[in-house]
C-alpha cells in the first residue's frame, strides 16, 4: 500500500520568454506519492502547480532532474506511463462542438477500451450525466462540462489520476457529491486545487509550492499546527468615525498580520498570540462589539506561506 | 507495429482521429455547405469574362487555353479552390484544440505519433474529397477523357491535396506554437494561391510577374493537372506544353511538404506542454 509511485528527483523546469528572460516555473522539486494516496498541490497562481502536473504525465520535458511514475522513468519511458494516467485539466481536454457520447467513444478507441458502451454507461450513470450525452458540450452547463471530464478520465480506467482543478466553480451539492465520488474511487490522485476546503477534505498530504519551491510538504492537520500561534479575531464598529481611527491605530501595530474589511467591521490576523492582549487592551478603547476568535484554516496557511 | 493486432489498433487510432476531426468540422451544415458552394461563385465570375473574350478572339492567349476548354479549366479550378480549404482546416483545428486542450488530452494518450499525424492528415483529405469526387465526374461527362488519363488526373489531385494538407498542417502547428508567425505565413500562402494560375492562364498576367509566376511550385501544379486532363482530350497539344519542370516540380514539393510536416511535427509534440494558465 505504501510504495511510491511517483518520485521526483531534483526535477526542475525552466522557461524561456520571448525577451531572452528566464523563468524557474520548478526548481529541484523532489516530492513522491504512495499509492493509493490522494496527494494535494496548493499553491498562488504561477507556483508551478500545472508545469509539475504537464512533466509528470509526460507533456512537457523537465529541464533538469527526473521523475519515475510507477518505478519508471518519465523520459524514457513515456509510452508505457501514458498507458497508465489519466489527466484532467478542470473542463477542458473535452471536444466543445461534439456530443458528450463522441468525447467519450473517440476517448474509448483511442485508449483501446474493451466493451466502451456499457463502461460509458456505467460511469456517466454514476457521475449523473447520462441523459445529458446525446447534447453538445458546447450547450452544457460547467458542472455538466466537468462531470463529462472526469467521465473521459475514469473510462481510461488509469491507475494514477492528475485532476488540475477538478471541482473549480461548482455548487456546494455538486462539489460534495464529486468529492464522495473521488473518494470512492481508491485510486491514487495528485491534485491540484485552489479550493481549500476541497484539498482538506480530499487530500491526505499536501505539498506547498512557491515560486517553483516546495515550501512544505505536510498533512493537512500538521499545517494547521503550524498557526497555532496564529489568532484571527473579527469584530463589529458601527461607529464610522472610531471605524476609521481604530483601522489606523491597527495598521501601525507591527505584530497584526492581516486587517480585511467584513460587514460592520473587521477580521484581523496576529502572528503570535503573546500579543493578544494587548490587542485587546487596544480595542478596549473603541466601541466594539461581538468579539470572536475564529479557527485558523487551511486559506489562513495558504496566505502565511505564499 | 507490423503484427496483425497492432496494425487493427492502429488503423482504429487514425480512423478515430479522422472522423473525430470530420465530426468537428461539420459541427455547423451550413458552414460544410459553404466551401461547396463559395468556390462557385470564385468560377461564376471567370466564366463571364472568358466567355467575353472568346467571343472576341478565340486564340486571345496564344497557348492551349481555349474557347473549347475553359469550361474544364474552371471545373479543375474548382477542385483546386475546394482543396486551398486545407491550408485553412488545420490553422483553425489547432486553434480550437490548443485553447479546448484536447491537444494535451491526445498528447498524453497511448498513440504513436505517427497516428496521430495521419489521422489528422486524412481528416483534411477525407472531408475536402466530397466536392471533388462531383466535379470529377461533371468533368468527365463534359470532357470524357482515357482511364489512364484520369488515373494521372487523379494521381495530380492526390499530390496536390497532400501538399496543400501538409502546407495547411504547417500553418496549424505554427498556429500551436507561434500565432504571429502562423499568421505571416498565412499571408504568405495567400500571395502565392494568387499568383497560382489557378483559373486563368499565365498569359493573363503583365510579362512582369510571369518571372514569380514561374518560380512558384503551385503554378506547375495546377498546369500539370489541366494539362493531364486535356492530354486526353488532345494529347499532341497537351504534351507540347508539359515541361520536364512540371513534372520534377510536382514530385519533389510532394515528397518534401509532407517531411517538412512531419518533421514540425514531430518536433512541436516533443516539445509541446502547457506553461500554466
Amino acid at each position: 500500500m505504501n510504495e511510491k509511485i511517483i518520485e521526483t528527483f531534483d526535477l526542475t523546469k525552466e522557461y524561456k520568454l520571448k525577451n531572452g528572460e528566464k523563468i524557474l516555473a520548478l526548481n529541484k522539486i523532489n516530492i513522491s506519492i504512495n499509492e493509493g494516496e490522494i496527494f494535494g498541490l496548493l499553491g498562488p497562481n504561477g507556483a508551478g502547480k500545472t508545469t509539475l502536473v504537464s512533466i509528470l504525465s509526460t507533456l512537457l520535458q523537465p529541464t533538469s532532474g527526473t521523475a519515475k511514475v510507477f518505478g519508471l522513468d518519465i523520459q524514457k519511458n513515456a509510452k508505457r506511463i501514458k498507458r497508465r494516467l489519466g489527466l484532467m485539466l478542470g473542463d477542458e481536454m473535452i471536444y466543445y462542438r461534439m456530443t458528450g457520447l463522441d468525447n467519450l467513444k473517440f476517448f474509448a478507441r483511442l485508449y483501446r477500451i474493451k466493451n466502451p458502451k456499457q463502461k460509458i454507461k456505467d460511469i456517466t450513470t454514476k457521475l449523473g450525466i447520462y441523459n445529458k450525452l446525446g447534447d453538445y458540450v458546447s450547450n452544457f452547463s460547467r458542472g455538466q462540462k466537468l462531470r463529462i471530464a472526469l467521465s473521459r478520465v475514469l473510462l481510461i480506467d488509469a491507475d494514477i489520476l492528475f485532476l488540475d482543478e477538478p471541482l473549480l466553480g461548482l455548487d456546494p451539492k455538486t462539489t460534495r457529491e464529486l468529492i464522495k465520488i473521488l473518494l470512492d474511487l481508491n485510486k491514487t490522485i495528485l491534485l491540484t486545487s485552489h479550493q481549500m476546503h476541497v484539498v482538506q477534505q480530499l487530500c491526505e498530504r499536501i505539498a506547498f509550492l512557491n515560486k517553483g519551491n516546495v515550501i512544505k510538504v505536510d498533512t493537512h492537520d500538521n499545517y494547521i499546527k503550524l498557526l497555532s500561534e496564529f489568532i484571527k479575531i473579527r469584530f463589529n464598529i458601527f461607529d464610522r468615525a472610531k471605524k476609521f481611527e481604530l483601522e489606523n491605530e491597527l495598521k501601525s501595530l507591527n505584530y497584526i498580520k492581516n486587517i480585511s474589511k467584513v460587514k460592520n467591521g473587521f477580521l484581523v490576523s496576529i502572528s503570535d498570540n503573546k500579543y493578544y492582549p494587548n490587542f485587546l487592551t487596544c480595542l478596549g478603547k473603541y466601541p466594539v462589539q461581538k468579539v470572536q476568535e475564529i479557527e485558523p484554516t487551511l486559506d489562513d496557511v495558504f496566505v502565511e506561506l505564499s | 507495429m507490423f503484427k496483425r493486432e497492432n496494425l487493427k489498433i492502429n488503423l482504429i487510432q487514425i480512423y478515430s482521429l479522422a472522423v473525430k476531426d470530420i465530426k468537428l468540422h461539420t459541427r455547423y451544415k451550413l458552414e460544410f455547405f459553404v466551401e461547396f458552394v463559395a468556390p462557385l461563385l470564385t468560377i461564376f465570375f471567370p466564366y463571364i469574362i472568358f466567355s467575353t473574350l472568346f467571343s472576341i478572339n478565340e486564340n486571345i492567349f496564344n497557348n492551349y487555353y481555349s474557347t473549347k476548354n475553359y469550361i474544364l479549366f474552371l471545373l479543375l479550378g474548382y477542385c483546386i479552390s475546394c482543396l486551398v480549404f486545407l491550408l485553412w482546416t488545420y490553422k483553425d483545428l489547432f486553434y480550437d484544440e490548443k485553447s479546448w486542450k484536447t491537444l494535451n488530452a491526445v498528447f498524453v494518450a497511448p498513440v504513436p505519433k505517427f497516428n496521430i499525424l495521419v489521422g489528422y492528415l486524412l481528416s483534411g483529405l477525407i472531408s475536402k474529397s466530397f466536392p471533388l469526387v462531383f466535379i470529377v465526374i461533371l468533368c468527365f461527362i463534359l470532357y470524357p477523357i482515357p482511364l489512364i488519363n484520369l488515373i494521372l488526373v487523379l494521381l495530380v489531385l492526390f499530390c496536390i491535396s497532400l501538399t496543400f494538407a501538409s502546407m495547411g498542417f504547417i500553418l496549424g502547428l505554427f498556429e500551436i506554437v507561434n500565432e504571429d508567425i502562423s499568421a505571416s505565413l498565412a499571408v504568405g500562402i495567400s500571395f502565392i494561391s494568387l499568383v497560382s494560375c489557378v483559373f486563368y492562364p499565365i498569359e493573363i498576367f503583365p510579362k512582369e510577374i510571369h518571372f514569380i509566376i514561374r518560380i512558384n511550385p503551385l503554378y506547375y501544379y495546377f498546369d500539370l493537372l489541366r494539362l493531364s486532363w486535356w492530354a486526353g482530350v488532345n494529347y499532341e497539344e497537351a504534351m507540347s506544353y508539359i515541361t520536364i519542370y512540371h513534372i520534377l516540380i510536382v514530385i519533389v514539393f510532394t515528397i518534401i511538404a509532407p517531411i517538412i510536416a512531419s518533421f514540425l511535427f514531430y518536433r512541436i509534440y516533443s516539445k509541446y506542454g502547457s506553461s500554466g494558465y
